[in-house]
């Protein structure tokens, strides 16, 4: 049960806070250091043998990431997350694509959008979701998209007129300037 | 030296294999190394969908996030609006009405009706049996038309809100429902004839692709992919959410752990939804549908992390929603079932398989690009 | 075989034999089978009975080299433009665009993504735009109609002015494709 979990742990490793207790759910959150064991615990003795999900959150306003590990045990269907706040700068996590080969799809996601790096994953800095991307990693909370994708892509510029018979006839199909537009005249 | 004899270029032979491909499922591409025609290493590459969602929801408020979400998933969108929509009402408290519990419901068996058809059909489309991939698709537009009806729009339905469904259902119905399922279940046993009796469906898919048991928890395998290889897990009996542990269903599991097998499990899964939708068509109570929620523009779901769990067509959907108390949601994050399929269990699976079979096995997971790169 | 120099421009046929090629192109429209966007799960219910696309003679081939028509079917991501650009410089002349969606004209509700194009025309020539999210298979097919109106009339010249104006269309290309490792010209 989800209490003998909570205890167990507590033992071995100190929680910082209890972020979220349900029937079946447990949220912790631990110290840095002891996150990668207290992930490794859980998989060997408490029976959290799957590894749904490895996630960031970029707490920017505490300069750290919070990167959470999210284990099920289907026997007992328990949802167990761990949480660790990782300094940001530079930051360094150990990885577990060892122990499960999903967490390598998962580290390097977190590698491309936060540039967390996973030291021990033998697949890091291969490009997954970007291609050539040279800017700030995208998801970190001072990478402002809007401001990047009006730089990058430009805007279409909209209609002078709302009335629809000032446009209609202008430009019929010709390709009379490099933008190309192309309306379609109505009969 | 250094050279690794799965991509010794003396040896093997380099091939891409999609995006542009008919055979590959969505916009997604493998890269192969073949010894002969036996795949030696794989490598699958994504992102040719990444729109950034997860960065985009950061930037729109609560509300505004429903029509984003459900374009993470295109066949079948609603998953996602009530995996987000969950996660919302655990972190604001928001009660669901119990009608609105079961139209979600309904809805939700509804996709997964329409996309097991495609995905059956799709099954048979990728080995010449183009019948079928035909016929699985013009049956899902049938259910598109009720969709239609009932929310509006045929793929992306946004019908799924915080705190209930968008409308009530319209008058008539349910009969509607019944009569296109009949119409489903009438063409079954053809289906049957046409797909999983058929000899070269047999040869091409009996002991091709095997998904060894012990990869389940492993990989964290998920859906047709997991239940064909034995297992159980199914989150709609493991831990139900809306209204499954009232209705009555058994898990559709296979041990085959090969693609008739996933594909048996998806034909005997449109038998269980069409059964389940019978079930909630006749017991939806009366009652309002929706609870009122506050000013949209100002509603600031209070502080806290949840993770929610739903059960589609390929398996475990979660939603990791974090919100730090304002306008907006601090974190979403989006775990498909595809992700660890098509990935790092794609890869693994290739290995030794025939070059004929590399696509056969792609479809026979149901990859869905989009949520793997969002 | 890749060149250096773009291809001749093809001599102007005289004017009746002109129409009834135009009139056999619009009657034999054969689409890339290239899914780019959520857009084409609308177009396999074009082929099923029920919408019939073949009654117009449009139909799905596998590969650019026979096809006629590319539909870029919603949004594009910038990895994508890039396979994009080469499955367009492989359909042998004539070959017109589609675009579906309102994210290809304007970027729609990914106005603001950091991945995804804004302005489809500055990149590749768009014949015939599809509005809506998604369009219907009757909005598709109203589009097709459109395109053979266009190219009955000899409008749809969106592949000649491609060629008149590549620099400008390169230029737009590599600005959002970082890794430029496309031959220098491909017809």
């Amino acid at each position: 049960m989800i209490d003998k979990v909570k205890k167990e742990l507590e033992i071995r490793f100190p929680l910082l806070k209890l972020v979220r207790e349900q029937h079946n759910y447990l949220h912790i959150k631990v110290d840095k250091a002891a996150a990668a064991d207290a992930v490794l615990t859980a998989k060997t003795s408490l029976g959290f043998t799957t590894l749904q999900l490895i996630s960031a959150v970029d707490r920017i306003e505490n300069g750290a990431f919070q990167l959470t590990w999210i284990l099920e045990n289907y026997d007992e269907q328990e949802i167990l997350l761990i949480s660790a706040y990782f300094p940001r700068k530079n930051c360094v996590v150990p990885s577990l694509s060892q122990i499960w080969p999903a967490a390598s799809a998962f580290e390097r996601e977190l590698f491309e959008m936060f540039g967390i790096s996973f030291p021990g994953n033998p697949r890091e800095g291969e490009d997954f979701l970007l291609e050539g991307w040279k800017d700030m990693p995208p998801m970190r909370r001072d990478f402002e998209t809007e401001e990047y994708a009006r730089r990058t892509f430009g805007e279409r510029q909209p209609r002078e007129h709302t009335d629809p018979r000032q446009y209609i006839g202008d430009v019929v199909g010709e390709w009379n300037t490099p933008m190309g537009r192309n309306r379609e005249e109505e009969k | 030296m250094g050279v690794n004899p799965a991509t010794d270029p003396k040896k093997t032979t380099h091939l891409f294999f999609g995006p542009q491909h008919p055979g590959v499922t969505g916009n997604m591409s493998v890269e192969m190394w073949f010894d002969g025609d036996q795949v030696t290493k794989a490598i699958t590459h994504v992102g040719y969908l990444h729109r950034g969602f997860e960065k985009l929801m950061e930037k729109r408020l609560w509300i505004q996030n429903f029509p984003l979400v459900c374009r993470i998933c295109v066949p079948e969108p609603d998953i996602n609006e009530e995996c987000y929509a969950l996660a919302i009402e655990e972190l604001a408290g928001i009660k669901v009405p119990e009608r609105a519990k079961w139209i979600r419901t309904l809805v939700l068996e509804m996709a997964r009706l329409a996309m097991n058809l495609m995905a059956f059909g799709g099954q048979a489309g990728t080995l010449g049996l183009g019948t079928g991939a035909m016929w699985g698709i013009t049956f899902r537009d049938f259910i598109l038309d009720l969709f239609e009806e009932l929310t509006g729009a045929r793929v992306y339905h946004i019908y799924i809100q915080p705190g209930g469904v968008r409308r009530d259902l319209p008058r008539g119905f349910r009969k509607r429902v019944h009569l296109v399922l009949n119409k489903i279940e009438e063409r079954l046993p053809e289906f049957d004839r046409l797909i999983l009796n058929n000899a070269v469906f047999k040869l091409r898919t009996k002991g091709i692709g095997a998904v060894k048991p012990e990869w389940i928890e492993e990989y964290g395998l998920v859906g047709p992919v997991a239940r064909g290889s034995g297992s159980v897990r199914d989150v709609r009996k493991d831990a139900p959410y809306e209204i499954y542990d009232k209705l009555d269903f058994d898990v559709v599991t296979e041990t085959g752990s090969d693609i008739y097998a996933r594909a048996m499990v998806r034909r005997r899964e449109i038998e269980l939804s069409i059964s389940l939708i019978r079930q909630i068509v006749g017991g939806i109570p009366p009652g309002p549908v929706a609870t009122k929620l506050p000013n949209l523009t100002e509603w600031r779901v209070p502080a806290g992390e949840y993770y929610s769990r739903v059960e589609s067509s390929r398996g475990e959907y979660g939603y990791y929603v974090v919100s730090d108390g304002s306008l907006k949601p601090r974190r979403v994050h989006v775990r498909g079932p595809s992700y660890v399929h098509a990935v790092p269990l794609l890869e693994r699976m290739l290995i030794g398989a025939n070059i004929a079979d590399v696509s056969n096995i792609m479809v026979s997971l149901t990859t869905c690009p989009p949520e793997i790169e969002r | 075989m890749y060149c250096n120099q773009p291809p001749k421009k093809p001599g102007d046929k005289k004017e009746v034999l002109q129409k009834i090629t135009n009139m056999a192109r619009a009657n034999s429209l054969w689409v890339t089978a290239y899914g780019t966007g959520c857009g084409s799960i609308e177009l396999r219910p074009l082929g099923t009975s029920r919408f019939d696309m073949e009654r117009f003679g449009i139909a799905m081939r596998p590969t650019p080299r026979q096809a006629d028509v590319l539909i870029i079917s919603g949004y594009l991501a910038t990895k994508t433009l890039k396979r994009v650009i080469r499955v367009y410089e492989q359909i042998q002349d004539p070959k017109y665009i589609m675009a579906l969606g309102s994210c290809t004209i304007n970027g729609g509700m990914y106005f603001d993504s950091y991945n995804t194009l804004n302005v489809l025309d500055k990149y590749l020539p768009v014949d015939v735009y599809v509005m809506g999210c998604m369009p219907r298979p009757e909005a598709i097919i109203d589009g097709f109609s459109l395109l053979m109106k266009k190219i009955k009339e000899g409008r749809a010249v969106g592949w000649k002015h491609y060629r008149e104006n590549l620099d400008y269309y390169r230029e737009n290309q590599k600005q959002i494709i970082k890794n430029w490792d496309l031959p220098d010209y491909n017809w």
